[in-house]
């Protein structure tokens, strides 16, 4: 009886909102209009929603092409937290028919069926699919491709490079350092750049706190990595991690050249204070600096701790298998694939996926300063794969509390990682 | 002399307290004078507990960078019907158990009480298959439904009928009037004190809901205050502090505005004297 | 007296009858809310206990190994510990500091109606929003409270940032934002004590601390004692302030039962698992509550009149 009652009240509520809204009439008349279908499709997308309002734009005319509406969500928050939503949005039976997911999410969706395979429209759309296929990087193709299917196309990307706030740079009198610039200059230019100003401490870096990514870029630097490359073997507690590890526990407490990481504070907003001088991120804060009018940014790689090895991180738009229209969903999924949509949505934040795009964009944007690092060419294989197990998600949870011990309490590193090891093995374990 | 040494104590008690006061305040202050502060400039020391500026920017930012608005009206929504449902669901339940003598009344009272003691997450997870199989996950409804009943507010509503002379409803019962009747027309409006402070608690608790929301919402359109304000914060962690201070701000009227209204009722009533088992 | 119906005995049975249906009709949305969204889903979590479910591929039996499971693990015994090192400071700190509070409001004799609203206030706002706001004030190089250490000449405190002063900077939240829900109870149980006794102690010429143990704080003991079951249940399910604070670290310093349920069946989709953690939480806070009413008889007094 409550119940109906509760839900008489809700649909009385949202008839008014409709009907306030006005949204009731137009979708009469987009529906008349439609050459195709009436289909609504709702896509998930990463982010805070700041693009929301020119991605609507951009699926209007989707919508005017096609007669598909496409009703869009935003999750706002770290890649981890997103597949877990997605997944239990698809678990809790809400409807969802595309969902943008990125590298560390795929083989666990595709393990679980979650996401359908689209080798069916690539046959189809021979032409469209050729369009991305003959244009993106084969080993971000490989990244959605398992037991010969594919899964989705490859979207957009990232690396992961050391940004500068370039008046820290100059107040210190130092220049932009070189692409192969090592341990030992990195250490110099933090001692030069951490100073103190009005009674407040400035620090020369901002360390990657609860980064999965950002934090392995440093790793792989130093040749480590958090487990091996078939993910059937942790290698957090291996040598080359665990200094790389220690050098950051030392870069807070033995230097003082980094703030102890704090859950509530953006380290890209001490970047742009100037509270920290260095950060380590992908291309995703340019974001952030043009909505702040912020330019004095500048971008190197990171420092070739024993090589210059850069990391990556893909994500395409992918399917979800429990769609009820899987045909416009796959649809949609290849069309924003495509270099129309995606050079149109893609301008400050991740990296286009597709070749002719990624240097245009990166180009015009001209922002950070020496930005053309972000990007190769098309088909290089310099760059390393994130570790992405299907177990991502407990993984990135070992990671981030094992990081957090180590910057934050002061834990000991070698034993920490030694557990963090011994924890990821017994999940790893199912990958033999 | 004597009269001074006797008021000592009393000038100490209220110093006291006006500072501990002041400390409990003090947030309130610094987050509003903060949220009126330019971005860049939100941990600019030294800080501020009165507003030195004056950039509105940041409030309209705040509703126009996020569905700030909409998230104010489902709160809102939600916890009015929880609370209108409420009134009704708990007066009609103490009223059964304060003066209906039935079959297995003891048994049943002390089922719901122990109700009381189940902690949310015990059931967060089984609510959530629940849900999902009635297709209500990502609806208000998920999160209405189980807050409709609150033992502790039963207990309540029961214990203040208990203390209402018999004499009223002997009357009406020799008017003729049946049970419905004296329900609705005698014990709701005698307990109107207690159902006021069990409409407040139950409306906090349904504005401050938090890990329900985080389970049951993922649509921007659909997140109530608490969620919103979260999610504009924790947006890859890049939210800027004086507009996520905005929206504190805004967050504090409506509770502000209920406990201007309502403290007059809450200290009135005088449940508590009924707390004995 | 004569009815209608027949005899005085068969009236009676019938009244009772009525009563019957009466009682069950009002208790009816009740009943069903009761059922369906709290016996049926503790339930559910007990059978869940024995699977591995992940929402989306159907469920596993897998029998005892999430007990077995949960014995080994020591993360969840962690959360565990974490839970009680809350309930042994946010419990005594809500119990003894609430009382003490509303003693001192009530005792003062002007600007009364300005401190209960000063201390009640913060427990309406939304807990979201202003421990958002904590964040930043105690933010160890940025924020406010450490500037005012610093103009102390002090040096920063870590606040948020250290697994010992975590649970200093909750508890301070935890007093702040909710000692007005004790403080009230507390407030009302003491307006509720008859003046008399007051009067009887004053003319003993007992001291105020005298009056205050030995005759409010027995007249109180009812109000103590629901303050502290309430509180006990509570700290159990303390999610918000970790959660928004500190998002359980830093580590897993102030990972809670309750972070640790939410994490494990919606993060890591771990359903069954999940619900055996919750179902054991119940149990504890059962045997808990049980053990308190039980006890109760020692210490509290309820007919004073």
């Amino acid at each position: 009886m409550r119940k109906r009652l509760a839900a008489s009240l809700l649909a009385a509520s949202m008839a008014v909102m409709t009907v306030i809204g006005g949204s009731g009439v137009n979708i009469v008349s987009a529906a008349e209009k439609a050459p195709k279908s009436d289909v609504t499709l709702t896509l998930a997308m990463c982010g805070d929603g700041t693009t929301k309002e020119s991605l609507d734009e951009l699926l209007g005319e989707y919508t005017e092409q096609t007669g598909v509406k496409v009703e869009t969500i935003f999750i706002a928050s770290d890649w981890g937290n997103y597949c877990t939503k997605i997944q239990t949005m698809v678990g809790g039976g809400e409807d969802l028919d595309c969902a943008i997911l990125a590298i560390e999410g795929v083989s666990k969706f595709i393990g679980m069926d979650i996401a359908a395979p689209i080798d069916d429209w690539i046959e189809a759309n021979p032409e469209l699919a050729e369009n991305v296929i003959n244009d993106t990087n084969p080993e971000h193709q490989k990244v959605f491709q398992k037991d010969g299917k594919t899964y989705a196309l490859p979207f957009s990307f990232n690396n992961v490079l050391m940004h500068f706030n370039t008046d820290r740079l100059e107040e210190a009198g130092l220049e932009l350092p070189p692409a192969d610039w090592d341990k030992e200059m990195f250490l110099e230019y933090c001692e030069k750049l951490t100073t103190e100003k009005d009674g407040v401490k400035q620090y020369a870096v901002a360390l990657p706190y609860g980064e999965y990514f950002c934090t392995e870029a440093w790793l792989i630097n130093n040749n480590g990595a958090y487990m091996n490359e078939d993910f059937t073997e942790s290698t957090i507690n291996s040598p080359e991690s665990v200094e790389m590890f220690q050098l950051m526990q030392d870069l807070i407490y033995k230097y003082g050249y980094a703030p102890v990481p704090e859950e509530n504070v953006s380290a890209i907003e001490q970047l742009m204070n100037g509270q920290c001088a260095m950060g380590s991120w992908g291309r995703w804060p340019t974001a952030n600096y043009i909505a702040s009018d912020f330019d004095s940014v500048a971008v190197q790689y990171l420092p070739s701790f024993k090589k210059n090895q850069q990391i990556f991180g893909v994500d395409g738009i992918f399917t979800i298998a429990s769609s009820k229209h899987l045909e416009e969903a796959k649809d949609l999924a290849g069309w924003m694939s495509q270099q129309d949509f995606a050079g149109k949505y893609l301008t400050a934040g991740n990296i286009p996926a597709l070749n002719s795009l990624a240097q245009e964009k990166i180009d015009s944007l001209g922002l950070p300063e020496n930005c053309e690092i972000f990007y190769k060419d098309s088909n290089t294989t310099d760059y390393k794969s994130v570790s992405a197990p299907p177990q991502y998600t407990e993984c990135s949870y070992i990671v981030t509390t094992a990081l957090s011990e180590i910057l934050v309490n002061q834990a000991d590193v070698q034993e920490t990682l030694d557990q963090a090891a011994e924890e990821m093995n017994e999940i790893l374990e199912e990958n033999r | 002399m004597s009269k001074m040494k006797a008021k000592m104590p009393q000038i100490i008690l209220i110093v006291f307290l006006f500072a501990l006061c002041l400390i409990m305040l003090a947030p309130f202050a610094w987050i509003i004078s903060t949220s009126l502060r330019l971005p860049a400039e939100s941990f600019k020391l030294p800080p501020q507990f009165f507003p030195t500026s004056f950039h509105y920017q940041n409030y309209v930012d705040v509703f126009t960078s996020f569905p700030f608005a909409r998230c104010i009206f489902n709160s809102l929504k939600i916890a009015v019907i929880v609370v209108a449902a409420n009134i009704i669901i708990t007066t009609m339940a103490g009223y059964a158990f304060a003066r209906i003598p039935f079959k297995g009344k003891n048994v049943v009272f002390m089922l719901i009480l122990a109700g009381m003691m189940i902690p949310t997450q015990a059931k967060l997870i089984p609510t959530y298959i629940v849900m999902s199989k009635l297709g209500l996950v990502g609806t208000h409804s998920a999160l209405i439904l189980p807050a409709l009943i609150s033992p502790i507010n039963i207990f309540f509503v029961r214990q203040f009928m208990m203390t209402i002379p018999s004499s009223y409803e002997e009357a009406a019962y020799i008017d003729g009037a049946g049970r419905v009747k004296i329900w609705w027309s005698i014990f709701v409006p005698m307990s109107k004190s207690v159902i006021v402070m069990v409409s407040l608690l139950s409306f906090l608790a349904s504005w401050n809901d938090f890990i329900n929301p985080l389970i049951f919402l993922s649509k921007y359109e659909m997140m109530t205050l608490p969620l919103g304000l979260k999610t504009l914060s924790g947006a890859m962690n890049t939210g800027s502090a004086s507009i996520v201070l905005a929206g504190v701000a805004v967050s504090l009227v409506v509770p502000t505005l209920l406990y201007i209204f309502g403290q007059k009722h809450i200290l009135k009533s005088v449940v508590m004297s009924g707390l004995k088992t | 007296m004569k009815a209608a119906g027949g005899t005085i005995e068969e009236l009676r049975r019938k009244k009772a009858r009525r009563n019957n249906v009466a009682g069950y009709m009002f208790l009816a949305p009740t009943l069903i809310l009761f059922l369906g969204f709290i016996l049926i889903p503790i339930l559910l979590s007990s059978v869940l206990s024995f699977f591995k479910y992940n929402l989306i591929t159907d469920a596993k039996f897998v029998g005892l190994d999430n007990i077995i499971k949960f014995f080994n693990d020591k993360g969840v015994m962690n959360s565990f510990g974490n839970t009680f090192k809350f309930l042994v400071i946010l419990v005594p700190i809500h119990c003894v500091l609430g009382v003490v509070l509303a003693f001192l409001v009530y005792r003062a004799k002007r600007f009364q109606f300005f401190f209960r609203t000063a201390i009640y206030f913060p427990t309406v706002v939304t807990t979201a929003s202003v421990a958002l706001a904590w964040g930043y004030m105690f933010a160890t190089d940025t924020g406010v409270i450490n500037y005012f250490v610093r103009m102390l000449g002090g040096s920063n405190i870590p606040w948020l940032t250290n697994k010992t002063f975590v649970y200093v900077t909750i508890a301070l939240f935890s007093f702040w934002k909710f000692i007005g829900t004790t403080f009230l109870y507390y407030f009302i149980g003491l307006q509720n004590i008859p003046d008399v006794y007051y009067e009887a102690a004053q003319i003993d010429g007992s001291s105020t601390l005298h009056t205050f143990i030995h005759v409010t704080l027995p007249l109180l003991t009812p109000t103590i004692f629901f303050v502290m079951i309430t509180n006990i249940v509570g700290v159990f399910q303390i999610f918000d302030e970790p959660f928004l604070l500190t998002n359980g670290g830093p580590g897993s310093a102030t990972k809670t039962v309750a972070l640790e349920i939410y994490q494990t069946a919606f993060k890591e989709m771990n359903i069954g698992y999940g619900a055996m953690i919750s179902f054991v939480l119940f149990l504890i806070i059962l045997v808990i509550t049980i053990v308190q009413y039980v006890g109760q008889n020692k210490w509290v007094v309820y007919d004073y009149e």
